[in-house]
């Protein structure tokens, strides 16, 4: 279930981001193309395909795409 | 849910004006062309329309006269008039009661103003149509809108993309075969500063400060969104029984085309009763749902009767929403560009 949600999160960022080089451990903030506009895509298509709305503290506050997936495996469980 | 009534009121007519500049976001020097490219496709904005100098009361005058001359409404019967603005000519005094001059209102019009940004449209409906109850007259005027260019500066690149320039004109009277207006009205100042004036001196937060600038976080915008503004319209739909059948038309504010697309899934709204006006207008404050009336929806509106279903959200945080049932065509005048 934990793989699952993992590799739905970082395929949200890879897409929303473009960039297939993404992994787990990317630091997303500190990514280039990382933008208001870009935080506003990734947490709507992560409350569309996971029914789950993240609180903006966990999404400013976590710091890697793992951690952030982890946090959102919490909340839907 | 404090779900509130009101009785006996009718739209007459509306009247938007938006300043005749406009610019396109397809080139902005803040920002990549890629940039300026995702800004129109995904949050929706294309166009703004820009103030020249020109003041709240500039583009209210011509808009206002124009609706009462449409109406037949001689300025000397208007017995009430609201404005609803974060933006108004000046801090001291008020704007709506140079307005009573400038329209040539009676000096027992009552005049008021109240500072809300996103949801003033539907307060504004509410609070017009209780206090026009009360009064002899006949005829009240519910005046909106921003010039939000005034809170926000050049280098601010994630909110000057967003925010234009608009203000509206409604007319109501009283009318006693008028079906009922309800409304859900809520605000929360846990998280206010999602939507502030910052500037470098933390003592002067103003409006008119020419150093502060408006900040949005919209992170907490989509968020409080998708909880509090859905969670609202969900148990005001079921309260007083409308549905997505039933309702001819959901105008939303036009916050940005991501955080209304979220919300318009979320509630299962089909896209055709769901208009934009986003793309020509952009973000304007609280007079996005009237210009989107007057922009996207004037044929229907004057023409036929509708169920109308209206939802604000934004600074405060406040979030408001009201069914306008079996609303009769009402005028709508052709957007002013002043």
């Amino acid at each position: 279930m934990k793989q699952i949600m993992h590799d739905m999160i970082l395929s949200i960022f890879q897409k929303e981001l473009s960039d297939e080089s993404l992994n787990l451990h990317t630091v997303y903030m500190d990514h280039p193309q990382w933008t208001s506009l870009r935080s506003l895509l990734v947490l709507s298509e992560i409350e569309r395909k996971t029914q789950c709305l993240v609180p903006p503290e966990i999404f400013k506050n976590s710091s890697t795409i793992k951690e952030l997936a982890n946090q959102i495996q919490n909340l839907s469980s | 849910m404090n779900l509130l009534q009101t009785h006996a009121t009718r739209l007459m007519g509306l009247s938007v004006a938006v300043p005749q500049h406009r610019v396109s976001n397809e080139r902005l020097p803040q920002l990549s062309p890629t940039e300026c490219q995702e800004l129109i496709t995904y949050v929706g904005i294309r166009y703004r329309h820009l103030s020249q100098k020109q003041t709240l009361s500039d583009l209210l005058r011509p808009a206002v006269q124009q609706l009462l001359k449409k109406c037949s409404v001689p300025a000397q019967e208007v017995g009430l008039l609201v404005l609803i603005t974060q933006t108004g000519d000046q801090q001291v005094p008020n704007t709506a009661i140079g307005l009573q001059h400038i329209l040539d209102l009676p000096t027992s019009a009552l005049c008021i103003e109240i500072n809300m940004g996103c949801a003033g449209y539907v307060y504004g409906l509410y609070l017009v149509s209780l206090l026009l109850q009360s009064l002899e007259s006949s005829y009240a005027l519910f005046l909106n809108g921003d010039i939000s260019t005034l809170l926000v500066k050049e280098h601010n690149k994630g909110v000057l993309p967003i925010f234009s320039d608009a203000v509206s004109a409604t007319l109501l009277t009283k009318d006693e075969k008028a079906e009922p207006w309800s409304f859900c009205l809520n605000n929360d100042g846990k998280d206010r500063e999602a939507i502030r004036m910052i500037s470098p001196n933390w003592e002067d937060p103003w409006a008119f400060y020419p150093h502060a600038s408006l900040h949005v976080d919209g992170t907490v915008i989509l968020s409080f969104a998708l909880r509090q503004v859905a969670q609202q319209v969900r148990s005001f739909m079921h309260k007083t029984s409308c549905s997505e059948q039933s309702v001819d038309y959901f105008i939303f504010h036009q916050a940005n085309r991501i955080i209304n697309e979220s919300l318009r899934t979320k509630l299962n709204i089909p896209a055709h009763k769901y208009p934009y006006s986003l793309y020509h207008f952009g973000n304007t404050s609280s007079a996005t749902i009237p210009l989107t009336m007057a922009s996207e929806l004037s044929v229907p509106l004057s023409t036929r009767s509708s169920d109308l279903l209206l939802c604000g959200f934004g600074a405060g945080l406040s979030w408001a929403t009201a069914l306008l049932p079996k609303t009769p065509p009402f005028e709508i005048l052709p957007i002013h560009h002043v």
